[in-house]
């Protein structure tokens, strides 16, 4: 750091204003002192020089011209004899001038030809005839001026600590010479050059307490640096301060190069804290505040202190917010940022500057109208668009609020409008943050006015599909933006005509319309887009979309067409399934269409070509089901049962082949079609995997094949039921069923009717139980009638009287249970047989060979015998009319009870009721006239 | 004035005040005409004949009696006045003295149909058929009809179908078919009866009266198919002839459809509950049906609407004591028969064995 500081100070040593003068200006020769005044400066015995050789070259000796005739002219001059020795100190001056020249002039054309001259190897002529002057004439006038110039000199050949000597050998000679500040001032400089700083400080405090004016403010900068190399801050910042204080216009430049010294004196004095208390002591120079908050800031930068920099240049725009250095603070703050990548404090920096620069600040009205306001507002306009995006990609990236992005964006448009490249982007750009901000109507409106351009198009498209998507969820929360949103499609076309995108909105547009039932226009939406654009693939889509219209309009023959288009023109897998079904639905539609309006042929000719069609279609098994169904309500019930029948063929298994089996199975039961009957309900029952439904199947087969005659098949049926369901509750029924079929066909059905007997009593078998008891006591009661009483009575009466006794076993077990059908039949039964045995008792063959005495006591005893049988016949009777009493209930085997009883105890039951016929009296006649 | 005849004067007064509007006064039709006016005095019976009808054609029936009467005063033999007295006293409801002015309409004008037919229709309306087809007779083939229609209705059928055939061999006799098959039937001429009740529902297809006694013919000859049709037609021409109703409910009862002759049946009680026969016939009907506590109960309705109804009676008994198995109910009923009827010696004994029966229990 140090030796920084020190080539600092020997570069600006060098340049300042207090330099050496250049050897040219050398002083008068000591020994025409008298003919001319003494001259006060270097500058001044050089001008002095000059006329005495001019005035040389008047008196005869042509002045020696720049080159080796002059030097040689002087030379051969101190080389005569005859020239005068106190003359030669002036002559020696002369060519030690003419050297300095030419060997300046070498040097300058060495640099140009970028060779150098080391530093031992200049000047040494000039040098040589200085030394010879001093040497052999050290008392001369003119020595004094060769021991200056020769302090000059050596100073340029690197050779300090001589000129050091010769200066001070000046100094020696004449403490008060002309020269005095000039010489302090280049002992301070070899002084400082040499590290000497105390010594050097020495030098400059002399200037600066007793040197001249013009050199105070130069030594007081020297004397600073003396001290900032000596870190003693206090008093370089004093010396400093003094620089700044001046107030000489002509010594700006000095005092801007003390700023920045000054500056570096209060980065190592402490920083912003030293600047802040140095302007706090110093407010004379607060007008300076600014640069040195600048210079400090960047010296802070240069430094790598990045954080003390912000500080620095913050607190400059704090204390100064109207200050043109603003800007460059500012500047420097973002500098800071930049390297050391903070960017989101840069954008937050950014962000402030609407405050503190924006129209209507402090700031702008200081500078209103100024080139600075100009470059503000290029600077802040820069800012606010990279703050603005910054902020909207950190809320698009979930990193914070939209709002800052959103105000920012707002801020940019409102100072600087969308009006040129940038703000456009900025607008569009505004409205991307609405829409991520989900404020979707001020996007929307946002996207329109950037869609709406003239002048601007890069963005238009963009903007108008933007706009269609914000919308479109602003519909979801505010339905009344439907026409809005709806429009904005058609505003996208107007927009952009030719945009690749056309026919992708248009048909968005049209799904719209149709989403809000607006069935008409979105058909024409989709009609207008497949005259427009024919060959795009979206016109080929929207046939479905068109045919979904017409089929919601209930123009199903249109819609059936416009389906089969889309059919035609389906790109995949799934469109072509859609269309499908939409011509399924269509069709089926006007099918039913028809069926409403009572054309139920019609109605079956477009539900018949939809099954032939699309036969694996769900709505080709409904649409076969309702042909049925509407042959069958139209009273076509023949036909009916064919569609039934064909839809159980066609889709088998399924729950409408199990209706269509079942209703097609119930109309031929109306039609008395048994057989057809039981097919059904076998084809239910293959086609059925619930066990209830397969019970009710087989069943209903068994019962139909019994209705058909077919006997076999109803009792292998019943058979089968019994098997397979053997909990079912009528699994009797089931085996009176089979009896009943063996019965019929003529096999044997006892063991039937006893399975069913054996089924459990309780439950709704319990009746089929009963039945098979009451039918296995009718046929014994038909053998027993079957026996004729002829040849051994005993024998025969015997088997009869056993039979009988078998049968009534088995009528009592029917009895036994709570049906009054079966009860009242039972005893009917068992009342009839006993009438019967009375009768084939009277009437049984009579034993041959009884005389006449005989067979009268015979038919006696036979009566005898007869009579208490039907008084048994009577009281079955009785009982079983009491029964139907007790019961409540009334069969038709209690009214053949009654007739059986009126026949037998008629005084008790024969009670003819009286049946009366009315009789309204005779009507007037009708009149002759009366119409007939 | 004694106290029981000021009574019986005052309840006349506030019976008269009650009856509403009074209506015109009805002069007796005498031989004497009351005194009129002066100017009244100096008319002509042609006079009050043109006064009497313009007082008719005005609605002022007292006034055309009134002149009516001063012309027959004056001219006993003009039938006009005759004629318009016995409108003007029909027009006010005096159907007594309108029958009496028509009969000297037809004293006069013995060949006037429309006196005949006037005279027989208030007769039988006023239930004097008895003592007015005499009347009737030997004044030509319509009022032989006439005579021959209220004889039937009095019950004379002997008479009546004397009188209804010379009737209707007459010109435009063919009105008169129906009333003599009527006749016929009640006479027990099922042949006779026919006869008529075919050239009935040939000339006039379109009364169901001739449809109805079809059906009772047909039903009496035991073609309950036939009867049962012809009484359908007399109920889809009138369906409110309740007669039809209940005997195409027997017809249905004699063939075995009970369930329907109960709804036929029902149907007539809902537009006439007031008469038995249906109430009867129903309770058949539901006891055919096996519901014999309804049955009881429908031969207790028609008791309520005509209390000792033989039939009715009679049925509940046998319904009580067959069918419901109540002997003491059944005993209480068949001796309410008896004491209605106590020559019913078939009753009788089924009381005794309801009554043994009871015992027994």
């Amino acid at each position: 750091m140090r030796r920084w500081a020190l080539l600092w100070a020997a570069l600006l040593v060098s340049g300042c204003a207090g330099a050496p003068p250049a050897p040219r200006q050398r002083p008068a020769p000591p020994g025409r002192q008298e003919a001319a005044p003494r001259a006060r400066t270097l500058s001044e015995a050089t001008r002095q020089a000059r006329a005495r050789l001019e005035a040389l070259r008047r008196g005869g000796a042509a002045p020696p011209e720049p080159g080796d005739d002059l030097v040689a002219r002087y030379e051969d001059l101190l080389r005569r004899p005859g020239t005068p020795e106190d003359r030669k100190p002036e002559i020696l001056l002369r060519l030690a001038e003419l050297a300095f020249e030419r060997e300046t002039e070498a040097l300058r054309r060495a640099y140009e030809g970028e060779a150098d001259i080391p530093p031992r190897d200049r000047y040494v002529n000039t040098v040589g005839y200085y030394e010879r002057l001093v040497r052999r004439y050290p008392d001369s006038p003119q020595a004094l001026t060769a021991f200056y110039n020769l302090g000059y000199v050596y100073g340029e050949r690197g050779e300090v600590r001589r000129a050091a000597e010769a200066y001070r050998e000046v100094l020696r000679r004449d403490p008060d010479a002309p020269y005095r500040d000039e010489i302090h001032m280049r002992l301070g400089e070899v002084a400082f050059d040499d590290g000497r700083l105390e010594e050097a400080a020495a030098h400059y405090r002399a200037v600066v307490e007793e040197g001249k004016e013009a050199y105070r403010a130069a030594a007081l900068y020297k004397l600073g640096w003396c001290f900032f190399n000596l870190e003693r801050y206090p008093e370089a910042v004093e010396a400093f301060h003094r620089v700044l204080a001046d107030a000489d216009p002509s010594r700006e430049d000095l005092r801007r190069e003390t700023l920045e010294v000054l500056s570096k004196t209060l980065l190592e004095w402490g920083g912003l804290p030293a600047l802040e208390r140095y302007l706090a002591d110093h407010p004379e120079v607060a007008d300076r505040g600014p640069d040195l908050y600048r210079k400090l800031g960047d010296l802070f930068l240069d430094a790598s202190r990045y954080d003390e920099a912000v500080a620095t240049y913050a607190a400059g725009v704090e204390a100064y917010p109207t200050s043109a250095l603003c800007l460059e603070m500012e500047r420097g703050i973002l500098a800071a940022y930049r390297i050391r990548r903070d960017v989101e404090a840069a954008m937050t920096r950014r962000e402030s500057w609407v405050r503190r620069y924006g129209p209507g600040s402090a700031w702008d009205r200081a500078h209103a109208g100024t080139d600075l306001a100009a470059e503000r507002d290029a600077m802040v306009e820069e800012g606010l668009r990279l703050a603005a995006l910054y902020r909207h990609g950190r809320a698009q990236r979930g990193q914070g609020e939209p709002g800052r992005a959103l105000a920012l964006y707002r801020a940019y448009l409102d100072w600087f409008g969308d009006g040129s490249e940038a703000g456009y982007e900025m607008a569009y750009r505004y409205a991307d943050a609405l829409r991520e901000a989900q404020r979707f109507r001020e996007a929307a409106d946002a996207y329109r006015r950037v869609a709406e351009r003239e002048d601007r198009r890069n963005r238009r498209e963009d903007a108008a599909l933007r706009r269609i998507e914000v919308l479109g969820r602003l519909v979801e929360e505010d339905p009344s933006v439907l026409d809005e949103w709806i429009e904005s499609h058609a505003d996208f076309v107007r927009w952009n005509p030719t945009s690749p995108r056309v026919p992708e909105v248009l048909l968005a547009q049209g799904d719209r319309l149709l989403a809000a039932g607006r069935l008409e226009a979105a058909a024409a939406v989709y009609e207008r887009l497949r005259a427009g654009h024919p060959a795009s693939a979206r016109a080929a889509r929207s046939w479905g979309r068109t045919a979904t219209c017409l089929f919601r309009l209930d123009r199903y023959a249109e819609a059936e067409a416009a389906a089969r288009k889309a059919l035609a023109a389906a790109a995949d897998q799934d469109e072509r399934s859609r269309a499908r079904e939409l011509v399924v639905f269509s069709v089926f539609k006007q099918g039913e269409a028809a069926e409403a309006a009572g054309r139920i042929d019609e109605a079956n000719r477009h539900f018949l070509r939809l099954v032939e069609e699309f036969p694996a279609a769900e709505a080709s098994r409904i649409a076969l089901y309702r042909a049925a169904e509407d042959l069958r309500k139209a009273g076509r019930d023949r036909e009916a049962a064919e569609l039934y029948e064909r839809l159980a063929r066609t889709y088998p298994g399924s729950d409408h082949a199990r209706a269509a089996l079942l209703l097609a199975s119930r109309i031929h039961e109306g039609q008395g079609d048994w057989v057809r009957v039981a097919q059904d309900r076998e084809a239910l029952l293959w086609g059925s995997s619930e066990p209830a439904e397969a019970a009710d199947a087989l069943f209903g087969a068994a019962r139909a094949w019994a209705k058909a005659g077919r006997w076999d098949r109803a009792a292998d049926r019943y058979a089968e039921f019994a098997r397979r369901f053997p909990h079912d509750p009528r699994v009797a029924e089931a085996w009176v069923g089979r009896a009943e079929a063996l019965e019929a066909g003529g096999g044997d059905p006892e063991p039937a009717y006893r399975a069913a007997w054996e089924t459990p009593a309780g439950g709704p078998g319990a009746y089929h139980r009963a039945r098979a008891a009451l039918a296995l006591a009718r046929r014994r009661l038909e053998r027993f009638r079957a026996v004729e009483l002829r040849g051994d009575l005993e024998i025969r009466l015997a088997e009869k009287e056993t039979l009988l006794e078998e049968a009534l076993a088995w009528l009592t077990r029917a009895a036994g249970v709570p049906f009054a059908d079966v009860v009242t039949e039972a005893l009917y039964r068992a009342g009839k047989a006993f009438e019967h045995l009375k009768q084939a008792l009277l009437e049984s063959e009579r034993p041959e060979g009884l005389s006449p005495e005989e067979l009268e006591e015979y038919d006696f005893l036979l009566e005898e015998r007869a009579f208490p049988l039907e008084e048994r016949a009577v009281g079955f009777y009785q009982k079983g009319v009491a029964v139907a009493r007790r019961a409540g209930t009334v069969t038709p085997w209690v009214e053949r009870m009654f007739v059986r009883l009126e026949a037998l105890a008629p005084w008790a039951y024969r009670r003819p009721e009286l049946a009366v016929t009315a009789v309204d009296p005779p009507a007037l006649p009708p009149a002759p006239e009366a119409e007939r | 004035m004694r106290p029981a005849r000021l009574v019986s004067w005052l309840l006349a007064g506030l019976l008269a005040a009650c009856a509403g509007p009074r209506p015109a006064p009805t002069p007796a039709p005498t031989r004497k005409a009351p005194v009129l006016g002066e100017a009244a005095g100096q008319l002509g019976p042609a006079q009050w004949v043109a006064r009497a009808r313009a007082a008719f054609e005005r609605g002022e029936y007292g006034r055309a009696i009134e002149a009516a009467q001063r012309a027959r005063t004056q001219a006993p033999d003009l039938a006009e006045a005759w004629r318009l007295e016995a409108r003007a006293r029909e027009a006010t409801s005096d159907l007594a003295g309108a029958r009496e002015a028509w009969a000297g309409v037809m004293d006069r004008l013995p060949g006037d149909a429309g006196a005949v037919e006037a005279y027989a229709r208030l007769s039988a309306r006023l239930g004097r058929e008895a003592e007015s087809w005499q009347g009737l007779t030997g004044r030509g083939a319509v009022a032989a009809g006439w005579a021959g229609w209220l004889a039937l209705r009095a019950g004379r059928a002997d008479e009546a179908s004397r009188l209804l055939e010379t009737a209707v061999g007459a010109e435009e006799g063919d009105r008169w078919w129906v009333p003599l098959g009527r006749a016929r039937l009640l006479r027990g001429d099922l042949a006779g009866a026919a006869e008529a009740a075919q050239a009935a529902v040939e000339r006039w297809p379109r009364d169901p009266e001739a449809w109805g006694l079809r059906g009772d013919v047909a039903r009496e000859q035991g073609l309950g198919a036939e009867a049962r049709s012809a009484y359908e037609e007399a109920l889809r021409l009138d369906p409110g002839r309740y007669a039809a109703r209940v005997n195409l409910a027997v017809v249905l009862l004699g063939q075995g459809e009970a369930a329907e002759a109960e709804a036929v049946l029902r149907e007539a009680i809902g537009r006439e509950p007031g008469r038995p026969e249906a109430w009867n016939d129903l309770g058949l009907a539901l006891r055919s049906q096996g519901r014999y506590a309804e049955a009881a109960e429908a031969y207790r309705k028609a008791l309520e609407a005509r209390p000792g109804y033989l039939p009715a009676l009679k049925n509940l008994g046998i319904c009580y004591e067959k069918y419901l198995g109540r002997q003491a109910e059944a005993v209480q009923v068949y001796d309410r028969y008896l004491d209605l009827s106590p020559d019913d010696r078939e009753v009788a004994r089924w009381r005794k064995a309801a009554k043994r029966r009871a015992r027994e229990r």
